[in-house]
Formats: structure tokens, sequence, C-alpha cells
């Protein structure tokens, strides 16, 4: 590399200010401005470095999903032996839609998006020790799946399936984030997060079944694995791999 | 913030500059310029930096605790007297930090928390700043000491998936430096900078339960002298 180039990569990082530093400086009030110039480069350069901030690859960030579990720790999920899961239908809630009433996505094939999803929620709890019975077998537990889009991550969405709104016994899931180094706090339009719920049918309170596991998996939006193939796939394994008291 | 850090760096360059105009030996009346012309004629008393840093953050370990090469310096230095050993100036520091953890889970009472995690940390600061050299410029291999003193911002952020947070924690930066200016030629205009250095900032982040930020590393950069 030319000097002459050395000097012209120089004076533009310094925002020109060494390129008026000559023989023309013979007096103070030169070197006086050149100073000044000086300052004011480095304050743009302060400016512009300010705003380089570089991130993690979009497509890496993407590459795994944000798997979230809790459960009630007085219950003996040994207990239980048998479960319900619909697997043509999940319910899907989305704040855009204009039909509040249409909240159930339905896959009658069993091979779409819905019925990988139930079907492989289906086949962790199998593999739990759990037998899945129809509705009218009086079973044990109900597996409820759903989906909720498009809701900004402060609200939390509460819904129990069996009609009565205190939400949920045990803590249910926004704002997690920080893992061991505080609580860092974050806030997205646009996103859709599947649920997986497991509840008690066996021991009722107050007459009214009640939640005893949860799944919550995001981000289906930006997931690259729009057909629920992959990604999503090994994200429900992995809400029941790190759930090894969920077992019979 | 901004505005402050914005404003306190100013101040503290226009200190440095003011200083500069009561210690220029072009203004001493009694000035003793030393004879340079048999070597190129230029009696330089500033000049301009900007060097690579690579550095290692030392504090907070178990959230960053790679090197990094992604750091710049920009900096500008005045003689203050006529004892060609006593320079004064300012530098704009700036450094990121990142390391990614793999998929695992986090437990904490019964809930768990499985995600990948990219730890960031971005380090700016500002300082004024007083070197020392060891040998009259003119030579072509010129040690020196320096220190800076100034301010510090520093920006913790995690990302993982679409979420990520972030805090942002100032401090009063301190750091010492030592290295060589390097010139080609006696006198030489154009040099090679090179130098270790030490910081402290006493950036705390409540967010993160940090208390501090502390960083070494080396620099290596290219230096226009000027008069």
């Amino acid at each position: 590399m030319g000097a002459g180039l050395v000097e012209a990569v120089f004076m533009v990082a310094v925002g020109a200010a060494a390129g008026n530093v000559s023989e023309k400086m013979q007096n103070f009030d030169t070197q006086s401005m050149c100073m000044k110039k000086s300052l004011l480069a480095i304050v743009v350069a302060a400016v512009f470095l300010g705003s380089c901030q570089p991130k993690p690859n979009t497509g890496d960030l993407l590459k795994n999903m944000v798997v979230v579990t809790d459960y009630d720790n007085t219950v003996d999920f040994t207990q239980y032996s048998s479960y319900y899961l619909p697997l043509d239908t999940l319910s899907y809630f989305n704040s855009s839609d204009t039909n509040p009433a249409d909240t159930l996505a339905v896959d009658q094939s069993g091979t779409g998006y819905v019925g990988n999803i139930t079907t492989r929620v289906n086949n962790n709890m199998l593999a739990a020790g759990y037998t899945k019975v129809g509705k009218k077998a009086s079973p044990d537990l109900k597996v409820y799946v759903f989906i909720v889009e498009n809701y900004n991550v402060y609200q939390t969405y509460n819904y129990y399936p069996y009609g009565y709104g205190y939400g949920y016994g045990f803590g249910y899931g926004y704002g997690y984030g920080g893992y061991g180094y505080g609580y860092s706090s974050y806030s997205v339009s646009d996103q859709a997060n599947l649920y997986i719920e497991i509840f008690d049918l066996k021991n009722k309170v107050n007459g009214k079944p009640k939640l005893i596991w949860y799944s919550n998996i995001s981000d289906l939006v930006s997931s690259p694995d729009q057909t629920a193939t992959t990604i999503v796939l090994k994200s429900i394994d992995q809400a029941f791999k790190q759930s090894s008291y969920l077992k019979k | 913030m901004k505005k402050f850090f914005f404003l306190f760096a100013f101040l503290m360059a226009a200190v440095a500059v003011q200083a500069q105009y009561y210690y220029d030996r072009s203004k001493n009346p009694d000035r003793n310029v030393k004879k340079t012309d048999n070597l190129t004629g230029r009696d330089f008393d500033q000049y301009f930096f900007l060097s690579w840093n690579y550095s290692q953050s030392l504090s907070n370990p178990n959230y960053i605790n790679t090197p990094s090469p992604l750091g710049l310096k920009l900096g500008f230095r005045k003689r203050l007297n006529d004892v060609d050993r006593l320079w004064a100036g300012a530098d704009l520091s700036y450094n990121v930090y990142r390391q990614y953890y793999p998929y695992q889970t986090y437990t904490s009472g019964t809930q768990s928390t499985s995600t990948d995690l990219y730890n960031y940390t971005y380090s700016y600061s500002v300082t004024a700043n007083i070197d020392y050299f060891f040998l009259p410029q003119d030579k072509m291999v010129v040690p020196y000491a320096s220190v800076g003193l100034g301010v510090a911002v520093n920006k913790f952020a995690q990302y993982y998936n679409i979420y990520g947070g972030a805090s942002n924690a100032w401090g009063v930066q301190i750091r010492p430096e030592a290295g060589l200016l390097v010139g080609f030629a006696k006198n030489a205009a154009w040099r090679m900078k090179a130098g270790v250095y030490y910081g402290y900032a006493s950036s705390k982040s409540t967010t993160y339960g940090f208390n501090s930020f502390l960083n070494m590393g080396f620099q290596v950069g290219v230096v226009k002298m000027a008069w």
C-alpha cells in the first residue's frame, strides 16, 4: 500500500483532522483550528461508533426455539395412567383474527402443521408411559395444545378451557430472560407461541380440572420451520426431555 | 445520558486543549526549541493515531470470557512543554465482546428454560490522557507510558431467538498503558504504535449483577506526526 493511500485512509479515519497538519501551520491560531477539528472528528467518530453495535446473525438466532416448562411440584405424576388428546385439532388464538369465535385449527389428514404437532405431543406422552384414551373413557389427564399469535409479550394470555378465569396456577410464563444473570426485558410485537398444557382430571379442585404442567415454545412466526417438521418437533421433544418428572 | 456522555467528553478534551495553549512552546518567550533541521526540518509537537485493539474481558467471566478482536481506538496528543517527554490528549475507544453459549437448559425452581444464548458487551470510553515518552521523538523507537481518565459506557446485551435484553451502565474509566512508537526513519512523520493496556470501568449493572468492567489488551496502530 502506497504512502499516499495510507495517508488518505488515515485522513478519512480522523475526519481529515490530520490532513490540515502541514507546513501551512506556522502559527498557533492555525494549530488551534486544527485542534478544534480534531476534537470534532473524535466527537463524530464517537457518534459513529456508538451506533455501530453488531448483533448475532438472524439465521443463527432462529436455529433453535426457546422452550419453557413449569409444573406443580406438589403433584406426583406417577399416579396418572391415561390421557385424552385430540390429534386433528388444536386451538389457535390470533389477536388480529376478525372472528374471535374462530379458535380452532383443524387438520383432517393428520399430516399437516396441526397433525405434526399433536402427533409429536402424543408420541412423547406415550413414551412417558401414559395411555391415550377417548374423551368418554374417563381419562386421568387432558393434554391441551394451542397456539397464541400476535399478542404483545407483555400481555399475558390467560385462557382456561374449563371456564373459570383465575389464570394459571403457578406463575405463567412471560418475562423470562437473563438466565442466571438477572432479568432482562424485551419487547416483541408479533410472535407466536405453542403451548402444551396438562390438566389433572382425576383430582379436581372445587370440581374443576387443575393445571399441573405446561410448556411454552416460541417463536413460531419467525421460525424457518413453517411446516412443523423439524425445529418445532425438536422443541416439543425438548419440552418433555427437560420435564423428566413427567412419567408414569 | 448520551448527551451527558458527549458533553463530558467534550469538556475533557477542551481542558486538554486549554492546557496546551498555556504550555505551547511557541508562546513561550524563553523557549529553547530543539534543533531537528539536520534530520527532517520538522519539530513534531502533536500526533494522531488510529489503532486496532485486541482485548480480553477480565470481569464477569461467566458472562463473556473469550477475547475480542473487534476494537478500535482513535486519539490525538499534543506536546505540553519544552521537554519533549510529556504529551496530553484524548482517546476514543470502542470494543465489542461476544460469546455464544450453545443450547442448554437453565432451571430455576420448578421452571426450566432451554435456549442458546448470545452474550454481548459493547464498550465505549472517552478519556483524557497524559503520555510520558522515555526518549525524544526524533528517535526511531520511542517507548512511552500513559494513563487515561474519563467516562465509560458499557452495554450488556443478551440475544436469544427473537428476544433480547440489554442494560446500559455508565462509569469512570481508568486506563494505564505502555508501549512504543516506531518510525521507519529518524523523526518520521508516519509511525507505528504498539502498546498494552489495562482498563477499569466502574460501570455497574444491577440487571446483570455486574459491579464493574475490566479488560486487558494490546493495540497496534498507525500514527501521523504533525506540527
